[in-house]
């Protein structure tokens, strides 16, 4: 998350004591952090700003029997979490696709941003391109355990307690999906030497 | 990597605090720190990129943002409710209830509404009662008018009628106007031998009402000694005054009436000089002329009349000095202003 939600700047505690200030300070600052979340899980444009929306309203629907005992962000990605495996659910009970469960593949859909050929590649761009093929490459579980750790700098007790596997699990996870994201970066750094 | 794990190295780049020994090594091996701060840079930037990748444009976010903030916080009250009734709705009966019983009542308002329009409202009704005149007696109009007409002539020549009280004798006399009016041209009179002097009077008064001659009635052109012709040249003056709205030449017709004058023609002058009264057409030097036994014959001088302070006058001029307190008093009633 781009904030520090925690402690006394409990977003949902604010909210249960009437001053709903911070939370909306949380929602303007974290909104494209869900966003991204959901994308990189596999969730297509529309589908990740819904889930979003739909994450914030829970969590301001949960204020009024909001009881803190973890850190926020883990809570909120929780919520965050439950909302994607009901969104799997839904869909499979309308057979229009599958559930993403722990070591299957998901799918990234159009995550890399557009390319144009005319123009010369960034190299950002052009490594964020390849980080996300690889992204979505991993199973889903991997992917889980990767973008919970490091892009939403979860430990890995909160990253264990959250997906309810074993820390040993996560870290056997974090790995693989570290070194193939680091393949990825340094296939990139060959391709991206002179030559 | 001697000592430290991969995998620990990577939870060491996470951010995890390194034990004692860890923080030896690292500081003792240096191409283990370096490959810690690589994994940390390749962290970085890994995250840097996806981020970037996937997150939305600050506008786009903004306006998700407000549109987040649009569904809680800006309407708190309702998006509570909403929350508190989903997550009561799996274990409250009566809540059920409630929102089934709701349901039916939204189902029944088309139905209603379609009542409700479809039904004309009742229009009010305001009545209220005019005053109306009685219908005239079915024998009145199923009368035969010519017999009536033959019946008001030999009434008017002076017959033997004196046995008429005096209100059917002035029905009599109206109603033989009326028929003169409205019978047409009369018969020949003549021809059946009857009394062609009143006759011809009427016949003659008839033509000069319907025919619009304009000629005046004059006292010079009544037979004298004819009390009928009398009475009626001065009823017929009456009605020209009446038909010209004002009484011109009048009083020397006025002087022929006499009260006092016995039998069906004297019927006739009093009628016809109640009438005068009444019209306020009489001067009080010609009532005098008939005298306290002529005012008491016409007994139909009404109240009201404008003549009625000059009659008092009168009275106390004919009584003189032998006014009793009775006669007083009428003579005051008659001389009040009203």
């Amino acid at each position: 998350m781009r904030g520090s939600w925690d402690g006394e700047r409990d977003p949902l505690a604010a909210l249960a004591a009437g001053d709903a200030a911070l939370f909306e300070e949380f929602v303007r600052a974290e909104v494209g952090t869900f966003v991204g979340f959901f994308r990189r899980l596999g969730a297509g444009h529309h589908e990740a700003h819904d889930l979003a929306q739909e994450v914030f309203l829970k969590l301001f629907q949960h204020s009024r029997r909001y009881r803190p005992s973890e850190r926020f962000p883990a809570f909120a990605f929780r919520v965050a979490r439950n909302a994607w495996i009901d969104r799997g659910r839904r869909r499979a009970a309308r057979g229009g696709g599958r559930v993403h469960a722990a070591g299957t593949v998901g799918e990234v859909e159009g995550l890399a941003p557009p390319r144009d050929e005319d123009e010369p590649d960034d190299e950002l761009a052009g490594r964020a391109r390849r980080l996300v093929r690889a992204l979505g490459e991993l199973s889903e579980a991997h992917r889980s355990v990767f973008e919970l750790a490091v892009l939403q700098e979860l430990g890995y007790q909160e990253v264990s307690a959250l997906l309810g596997i074993p820390v040993g699990t996560v870290k056997s996870r974090m790995f693989h999906a570290v070194r193939r994201l680091r393949a990825a970066l340094e296939g990139d750094g060959a391709q991206g030497e002179p030559a | 990597m001697s000592g430290i794990g991969a995998e620990r190295l990577l939870e060491l780049a996470l951010g995890a605090s390194p034990a004692l020994e860890e923080a030896e090594l690292l500081r003792a091996d240096g191409a283990l720190a370096g490959e810690l701060e690589r994994l940390r840079a390749d962290l970085a930037l890994t995250a840097c990129a996806l981020a970037s990748a996937t997150e939305p444009a600050p506008a786009e976010g903004e306006r998700l943002a407000r549109a987040v903030l649009a569904r809680t916080t800006r309407r708190r009250g309702l998006v509570l409710l909403r929350g508190r009734i989903a997550e009561r709705w799996p274990e409250s009966l009566a809540l059920r209830v409630l929102a089934a019983s709701l349901l039916v009542h939204l189902a029944a308002l088309p139905v209603l509404g379609w009542y409700a329009l479809r039904a004309r409202p009742e229009e009010p009704r305001i009545t209220f009662d005019l005053p109306r005149a009685e219908p005239p007696a079915p024998e009145a109009q199923a009368r035969p008018p010519v017999a009536e007409s033959v019946d008001a002539l030999a009434y008017v020549r002076g017959g033997d009628l004196p046995a008429l009280a005096p209100g059917e004798a002035e029905n009599a006399r109206r109603r033989a106007r009326f028929l003169l009016h409205s019978a047409g041209a009369p018969p020949d009179l003549a021809a059946d031998g009857a009394d062609v002097g009143a006759r011809g009077r009427l016949v003659a008064r008839h033509a000069r009402l319907l025919a619009g001659d304009s000629s005046a009635v004059v006292a010079e052109d009544v037979p004298a000694g004819d009390a009928v012709a009398a009475a009626l040249a001065v009823d017929l003056a009456l009605d020209r005054a009446l038909l010209e709205e004002r009484p011109v030449g009048l009083d020397p017709l006025l002087r022929l009436l006499d009260p006092r004058a016995p039998g069906a023609a004297g019927e006739l002058h009093r009628a016809v000089a109640r009438r005068a009264l009444a019209y306020g057409w009489v001067r009080a030097e010609r009532i005098a002329t008939w005298g306290p036994d002529g005012l008491g014959a016409l007994d139909g001088a009404r109240a009201g009349d404008p003549l009625r302070p000059e009659l008092g006058a009168l009275v106390r001029a004919a009584a003189g000095a032998d006014r009793d307190p009775a006669l007083e008093r009428w003579c005051d009633w008659l001389e009040r202003p009203r």
